[in-house]
């Protein structure tokens, strides 16, 4: 056996082009099948483990997909605001708890996400450096925001402009970085904190007298006033807005029980301008339509690897004619039939051998570059 | 050496056929098989190293009676007793020198020795291929290739060297120097060597000749 394996692995090695190519194909043609599964079975587990968390969520009438994404993962797209009142309506039926979050400002182009102090409890999340107790003007940095923005405790981040050209516009504000949260393994460690208030003065509802605008120098030199918030003039800042008039961009719902859910959700039914939806069912529905993708790619696959074995086993039949006065010599000089067959077959084991290495790794490769690509936990 | 006795041959389509009243070959002798080509050189090369059985009549090879033994045995037997040149070299091209000549340690049924590769480089050696033992046939001459097969023909030490047409696919000159080295390779293994060729210029070289045209018989079909 030793010398069969000796001779298929200098075959292998003295034809490395032809090697390399059977080896490649086979790879891609395992790995793809097996690392596609493994990771919508991941994206699939991370989705249900945060939606099965948040119960439901309340916000404008609109894209029921969008709403429940952008309040678990506080992504890009645009929601139209629902009000404070409408959260404080709900609270005050006593059928649930309302945690309102108000999205869609940046800074250095991470989210944002203005949320109360109840939101860190809900989540379960806690600080390893500073705190967690927000004032205004304050922002607590998610582990992975943290490390991609390079900031720690005590430095100071500006909020983004909305628009660069938003002149007329709301200043940004000068953040206070009070703390850092531990990793949770979540889409809270890519995004930042603040009270509510602070995404209300960065909407430009809030301000102070005298208003204690400061100023630094931009990338082309020139001045940008922003606001800062500092312990001396905190008092100053103040709503300008009626209650009923402050955004937010949606609400965590948690009902009180069986019971509380099932009159929310009878209430919200038919709002014109309101919707209550239950998280974990919203992220079923989009996981049946990757489930249904799936199965066209597992046909498609299926396709593809009847396809690699016609060609390997065109590959093998090519080589056994092109090789036939090699093994016809070995005959003569005293091989056995079983030898010849063995030589090729161990061959092609080999091949098979060090494709399936190569898709192990080129599927824990793809899947931690997918996972980070994706943010999936 | 070689013992031939009433045996008749025929392909399984008849298309050629080959009757061998009696034929012998001495311990230590040096033998030309002649013959035009599709005569039955290679045939009778083949019968007597057991590739080929015949349908009637005994061959005996090295003191073995082959028409006595099965498949298994005779290759078995082959790799023992016979050392094969073949005209078109029949190297593996993914195999260095050394072990190309080693080939037949490798093919399962023969053990290799502890020493097997210090012979192999010894045999080299003796044929000027000492350098390129690492090199890859592709990289040598035609002439070197054929001394590559010769060291691979006599690695096992076997005591028949049966030849098919060595020098077919060489110039005069690398001719003569093949045959010198063959000659004296088997001659120093106290080997015996039978050899087809065509080449009537060489027929001095050997102790006799014989001529397969008197074993051809008619066709069948």
């Amino acid at each position: 056996m030793k010398h069969i394996l000796f001779m298929a692995w200098k075959h292998l090695r003295f034809y490395k082009f032809r090697s390399a190519i059977l080896v490649m194909g086979l790879t891609m043609t395992i790995a793809l099948p097996i690392a596609s599964h493994l990771i919508i079975s991941k994206y699939g587990a991370s989705l249900r483990s945060r939606s099965n968390a948040t119960p439901y969520v309340l916000g404008a009438r609109g894209n029921r997909f969008d709403l429940v994404l952008k309040s678990l993962y506080f992504g890009d797209a645009d929601l139209d605001a629902i009000y404070m009142e409408d959260v404080n309506q709900l609270e005050r039926s006593k059928w649930g708890t309302a945690i309102p979050l108000h999205l869609g400002h940046t800074a250095k182009d991470v989210p944002i996400v203005g949320a109360p102090g109840d939101y860190f409890a809900f989540r379960k999340l806690s600080a390893s450096q500073g705190s967690v107790k927000l004032d205004l003007g304050d922002v607590v940095l998610g582990s992975v925001a943290a490390e991609q923005l390079k900031l720690k405790v005590g430095d100071r981040i500006l909020s983004d402009r909305k628009s660069l050209y938003d002149i007329a516009g709301t200043n940004p504000v000068n953040l206070q970085v009070i703390g850092i949260l531990k990793p949770s393994g979540s889409a809270d460690d890519r995004v930042l904190f603040t009270s509510l208030e602070t995404t209300w003065l960065l909407d430009g509802l809030m301000h102070g007298h005298p208003d204690p605008e400061h100023s630094s120098p931009d990338a082309h030199g020139k001045g940008v006033a922003y606001h800062e918030v500092t312990p001396e003039n905190r008092s100053a800042f103040h709503l300008h807005a009626y209650p009923a008039e402050i955004p937010v961009t949606a609400a965590i719902i948690t009902p009180k029980d069986q019971k509380g859910a099932t009159i929310l959700e009878a209430r919200y039914e038919n709002s014109d301008t309101l919707q209550l939806q239950k998280c974990s069912s919203i992220i079923e529905e989009i996981l049946a339509m990757v489930v249904q993708i799936q199965t066209f790619f597992d046909t498609y696959y299926v396709f593809v690897l009847i396809a690699t074995i016609l060609f390997i086993g065109l590959i093998v039949v090519l080589s056994a004619q092109l090789r036939r006065t090699e093994l016809e010599t070995m005959r003569h000089i005293g091989a056995s039939r079983a030898f010849a067959i063995g030589l090729q077959a161990t061959e092609l084991v080999m091949i098979v051998a060090i494709a399936s290495i190569l898709s192990i790794a080129v599927t824990l490769i793809g899947i931690q570059i997918v996972g980070q690509y994706f943010h999936l936990t | 050496m070689v013992q031939f006795t009433n045996v008749e041959f025929a392909y399984p389509d008849h298309a050629f056929a080959m009757s061998i009243p009696g034929l012998s070959v001495d311990d230590g002798q040096h033998v030309a098989i002649i013959g035009p080509s599709g005569s039955g050189k290679s045939t009778l090369v083949n019968l007597i190293a057991g590739a080929l059985v015949p349908q009637k009549g005994s061959i005996t090879t090295c003191n073995t009676k082959l028409t006595g033994l099965d498949d298994a045995a005779r290759r078995r037997f082959r790799l023992k007793h016979i050392g094969m040149v073949f005209q078109e070299f029949a190297l593996l091209d993914y195999l260095n020198v050394r072990d190309n000549i080693l080939l037949p340690y490798r093919l399962g049924a023969l053990a290799m020795p502890a020493d097997a590769s210090e012979r192999a480089d010894k045999l080299a050696q003796s044929v000027g291929l000492d350098r390129h033992l690492k090199r890859h046939p592709q990289q040598l001459s035609f002439g070197e290739r054929q001394r590559v097969a010769i060291c691979r023909a006599l690695v096992t030490a076997p005591s028949l060297v049966l030849a098919d047409e060595p020098t077919g696919n060489l110039d005069a000159a690398t001719t003569n120097e093949v045959m010198t080295i063959l000659a004296n390779c088997v001659k120093a293994s106290n080997a015996t060597l039978i050899m087809v060729t065509h080449n009537t210029e060489l027929m001095d070289r050997f102790d006799r000749t014989i001529d397969v045209t008197q074993f051809e018989a008619a066709a069948q079909r």
